[in-house]
């Protein structure tokens, strides 16, 4: 980590932000992120040549995406952030009716040439908004206070939840503990409201649709999915299809992880990816894994510490509230998503659907980390002279 | 406070990923080999080898019933990519590229070009359209036309160049071909539109004539053809004239597969088959091939082929189980003799039903038992009035009895017994005695006679006569006939069936409640011929029982009831039939009045051959002729053409005896 007494001084204003924008690729953050897309790009080379160069353009539009992020001041775009997340939930509302329906989930809206995912964006717009909302507040500190954060979460929550995209939707949750813990909430506070999550799940539990419920149920008695005892104990019944596709699902990908031994089976020579169903997107890393061994996993768990660890570096730095928790929040949605997803596809967590950040095919979330990395590095590239004397605390 | 929460934060994440090494590290180091072993499960495609279905055969080997020349092939159209199927224009060209002078495949080809044509015209009406691919990511949309040049990809959001993919399903058919290039049948089986649609929505053909190899190498490489997945299914073959005993096989129903996959089979030592194995089999339905089922099934192979994704790479089929192919049943019909039956019994239009049986009288092998109705069953096994070829068993009675062949008693055109029975006759016949009675089927004698040893004397006759019991020949039942000891039983509750003094100067002259299958009183007279030895009737060698007893009654009383035989062919109702004299037979007509006003016959000729040398004994009915028709101008030549065939085989056979050696 740099330190405030090794900058230089404050040069003229028109090479200055130039200055500042190239000082904004930190290195810690931007290397492990590449790293991460060239390992995503070589195993969705090896399992689906055309997705792979389909991923290539997407990943030039998330660095052009990237790069025009930086430009902006992060605070000029926190102004706006309240009208943002109102065209937001908008639009989580408008996929609602308009969104185009694929495997029984309307998630995806058509807006002219574009197709994406407004949950997506939701996911960044969380970060922001509660960004724009804490960082001079006190009031977060009391039970009280915590109301809005809360609103402001539990809205997009339930309609990414109405979907349904309940992975994406539970992703918001932790973004929101974090940042109001970082923020300085008490803990007392946030232990209560999780006491109060967690008396309600027999609620949330019966609420689930019942695939959601069989892919519980898969997760927490596979044996049983297998024989065909579904949420329901009707055998015949979509969620128990559900269960026992999803146990199929994991009982591949795990058996592929495996099958990749020390070394990996090398690039192309994968047996067991074919077999592994939605192999290029949420189970990238089981291609991976194959192919590349053990040292290959350590490699991809390092490059994602080295990620976290860059960008807890810039929250640790940087003073203006509102950058730090900009930083921690983009640090949380990487590292949770990561988490779920890995965890996932070794068998330790049911089945989300959530991809892996910047290794998993497709443009939504490609665009997306670029666009949340783009607002963490924005605050070294636009970093205020001092704000704050004190720390949350 | 701030920088310690967020290193709190960084270390939970880092335990988390911990966590997720650890599980990575077990699964790929530690517990590798286990895995491994599921790897290799997953990587091998287990299938069945079918076994073959046990022929059912005639005495000189060639087939009642067999697998017809090669498999059925279940192709079913899964999950097909489209980019590795030749079009269906190829399919057509590889036809058309074929030279053939055969008429039958020029016609073919000409139906195919029709057919295929109707088909599309189908698949364009229901509006199936042609799939297109997204040049960017592999995408497929299906649609009429081509996509417009501004329609994005679904999958990448852009708005890609559309590649046209041949059309699925049966475009694949021609690597089938190139699979078996001798065999035009398989693909233009498919071709020429039984494609068939099943409940869960997949496409499948059953497809005649597929060889045997051909068929099971596409089953063991279903990654030749990407997408397909087949089944070797045997397909029956049957005889015409061996229909009524081989019986029928038809697909297993899901009874069958719960009995098949019953446990408790294995507590028998029968296979107990998976579902798998059940419905890639035919099930026997009817006869022999219902009662041996589990022989001629047979076990169904199972083996293990590892997918080897790389090309070139060799791979070695491991067997699990080797294949066990049904066993072979030998019946002792003779072909040429079943043939001649099955003819006779088709050949009587009047009749509203036919049977013939032919057995061999030293071993009491059925040569042949054909049978022909329109209710479908086996009229050689039912019980029919018999009219007058009963006499014998009522001969037997009288015999028994004390009384001699030489007693004679009056018989008049019509007259009276003592009870008050009432008999006619075709003549006067005043005094006669047994052999002439018999020669000239004299209802008075047997009327009087019958009535005057009783219904024990005339139960014990039929007993010895092998009327008494059913016969065990494999066909599924035991029972052919009514018991003959039943009869006279008090124990019957239905005095329809019960025998009464009242009633037996009609059952003396088979008439009333007198009644036997035609394989049973074949039977009766075989037993004649064989001097009283106590022949069992058997259709399976496995089945046979050899003759160890003689009836010591049968046996003193045979040398008056032969001559009596054959003085019915030589000067009594059978004297013109020419067929009979041809083969010296000996035997006895019948003619039974039949309906509710008996305005119908069952006419009937019962005889065996030589007479001085029996070798052979026949029996052909003709149930439900009209009025005026008479058992031996009806059923005897018939009788003698079988019995002559019988011969002729059997002196066939023993003139090749020489040759051979």
């Amino acid at each position: 980590m740099t330190s405030e007494a090794a900058r230089p001084a404050a040069p003229s204003l028109a090479t200055s932000r130039w200055r500042h924008l190239v000082a904004a690729l930190d290195l810690r953050v931007l290397g492990p992120a590449l790293a991460l897309v060239t390992l995503g790009l070589i195993a969705l080379a090896s399992d689906r040549p055309a997705a792979a160069a389909a991923q290539l353009r997407w990943t030039a539009a998330g660095v052009t995406l990237f790069l025009a992020v930086l430009v902006v001041p992060y605070r000029r775009m926190l102004q706006l952030i309240y009208p943002a997340f109102a065209v937001t939930l908008v639009l989580l509302v408008l996929v609602l009716f308009f969104g185009r329906t694929t495997n029984q989930a309307t998630r995806w809206l058509s807006l002219g040439p574009i197709g994406f995912q407004p949950s997506e964006v939701a996911k960044v717009a969380l970060v922001a908004v509660l960004a724009r909302y804490i960082r001079f507040r006190r009031d977060h500190r009391t039970i009280k206070g915590l109301v809005v954060p809360f609103l402001l979460t539990l809205v997009p929550l339930a309609l990414i939840v109405k979907q349904p995209d309940l992975g994406t939707a539970l992703m918001l949750v932790p973004v929101l503990f974090a940042m109001l813990w970082a923020a300085g909430a008490q803990p007392r506070h946030l232990r209560t409201v999780v006491l109060l999550g967690v008396l309600s799940l027999p609620i949330v539990y019966f609420g689930l649709k019942p695939y959601q419920r069989a892919r519980i149920h898969a997760f927490a008695a596979p044996v049983a999915a297998m024989v065909g005892i579904g949420a329901d104990g009707d055998a015949s019944s979509g969620a128990s299809t559900v269960a026992r596709a999803d146990t199929y699902h994991v009982e591949r990908s795990v058996t592929a992880i495996a099958a990749g031994g020390l070394t990996g089976s090398g690039f192309g020579e994968g047996l067991v990816k074919n077999r592994v169903p939605e192999s290029s997107t949420d189970f990238v890393f089981t291609v991976f894994a194959e192919e590349w061994g053990f040292l290959g996993v350590l490699l991809l768990m390092g490059l994602e510490c080295a990620l976290l660890l860059g960008l807890a570096s810039i929250a640790r730095e940087e003073k203006e509230p509102a950058a730090r928790l900009l930083a921690v929040g983009a640090m949380v949605l990487f590292g949770v998503q990561a988490c779920v997803n890995l965890a996932m596809t070794v068998g330790l967590a049911p089945i989300t659907g959530l991809p892996l950040p910047f290794l998993s095919y497709g443009g939504s979330s490609m665009l997306t980390c670029w666009l949340l990395l783009g607002l963490a590095l924005n605050v070294r590239a636009h970093r205020p002279v001092v704000f704050a004397e004190r720390d949350f605390d | 406070m701030y920088e310690l929460r967020l290193k709190r934060l960084l270390i939970a994440f880092y335990v988390v990923f911990g966590v997720i090494l650890a599980q990575a590290f077990a699964l790929q180091i530690v517990n590798r080999d286990e895995q491994m072993a599921r790897l290799d499960d997953m990587l091998k495609r287990n299938f069945l080898v079918q076994a073959r279905r046990g022929d059912i055969v005639y005495t000189d080997g060639t087939p009642m019933a067999t697998n017809e020349p090669g498999f059925r092939l279940e192709v079913a159209f899964g999950d097909l990519d489209d980019r590795m199927l030749p079009t269906l224009r190829e399919l057509e060209a590889v036809f058309r590229s074929r030279p053939t002078d055969d008429p039958g495949i020029q016609e073919q080809r000409v139906a195919l070009h029709e057919r295929l044509a109707r088909w599309h015209e189908r698949r364009a009406k229901k509006g199936y359209g042609t799939r297109w691919m997204c040049s960017a990511c592999g995408d497929q949309v299906k649609s009429a036309g081509p996509p417009s040049a501004d329609e994005r990809c679904r999958d990448c959001s852009i708005a890609p160049t559309w590649e046209e993919l041949p059309r699925p399903t049966i475009g694949g058919l021609a690597a089938l071909v190139e699979r078996s290039p001798d065999d035009l049948r398989l693909a233009l089986a498919v071709a020429l539109g039984r494609l068939e649609r099943l409940p869960d929505h997949r496409l499948h053909a059953l497809l005649v004539g597929v060889p045997r190899e051909a068929a099971e190498a596409i089953a063991i490489e279903p990654r030749s053809f990407a997408g397909f997945e087949a089944h070797a299914r045997p397909s029956r073959w049957v005889d015409g004239p061996a229909r009524t005993i081989v019986g029928g096989t038809r697909l297993p129903s899901r009874e069958d597969l719960t009995a098949l996959s019953n446990p408790d089979r294995a507590a028998v030592d029968r296979h107990v088959f998976t579902d798998a194995e059940v419905y890639s089999t035919l099930v026997g339905s009817s006869r022999l091939e219902a009662m041996w089922d589990d022989e001629l099934r047979g076990v169904p192979g199972r083996a293990d082929r590892p997918i080897v994704l790389k090309r070139g790479a060799e791979v070695e089929t491991i067997v699990e189980r080797a294949v066990q192919d049904g066993e072979t049943l030998h019946t002792s019909i003779s072909r040429s003799v079943q043939e001649l039956a099955n003819e006779i019994v088709v050949s009587e239009p009047r009749a509203a039903a036919a049977s013939a049986v032919v057995l061999d009288v030293r071993t009491g092998a059925i040569v042949a038992m054909a049978s022909h109705s329109g209710d479908g069953m086996d009229h050689a096994r039912s019980n029919v009035m018999p009219g007058s070829v009963w006499k014998l068993i009522t001969a037997v009675a009288t015999l028994d009895s004390g009384i001699s062949a030489e007693d004679t008693v009056v018989c008049r055109k019509r007259g009276s017994i003592p009870g008050g029975m009432r008999y006619k006759c075709e003549g006067h016949h005043y005094d006669i005695d047994l052999r002439t009675a018999f020669e000239k089927s004299c209802n008075g004698y047997f009327a009087q006679r019958a009535a005057q040893v009783g219904p024990d004397a005339m139960a014990s006759a039929a007993r010895r006569l092998g009327l008494a019991g059913g016969f065990e020949l494999g066909l599924g039942t035991r029972d052919v006939g009514p018991a003959g000891l039943e009869w006279t039983s008090p124990d019957i509750e239905d005095e329809r069936r019960r025998w009464f003094p009242t009633d037996m100067a009609y059952i003396g002259i088979g008439q009333g409640k007198a009644s036997c299958s035609p394989l049973q009183l074949v039977l009766a007279y075989a037993r004649l011929a064989a001097d009283g030895r106590m022949i069992e009737p058997w259709l399976l060698e496995r089945k046979r029982r050899d003759v160890v007893e003689t009836d010591p009654v049968l046996a003193r009383h045979a040398p008056v009831l032969q001559d009596a035989a054959r003085r019915v062919v030589v000067s009594g109702t059978g004297r013109r039939q020419a067929a009979l004299a041809d083969v010296s037979a000996a035997g006895k007509s019948g003619t039974a009045e039949v309906g509710f006003d008996l305005e119908k016959n069952n006419t009937w000729f019962v005889g065996y051959a030589p007479h001085h040398a029996p070798r052979y004994a026949a029996v052909v009915v003709f149930e439900g002729m009209p009025t005026g028709t008479h058992g031996a101008s009806e059923a005897g030549d018939p009788v003698g053409r079988l019995l002559a065939a019988a011969l002729g085989a059997v002196r066939a056979t023993e003139s090749e005896g020489p040759d051979d050696e």
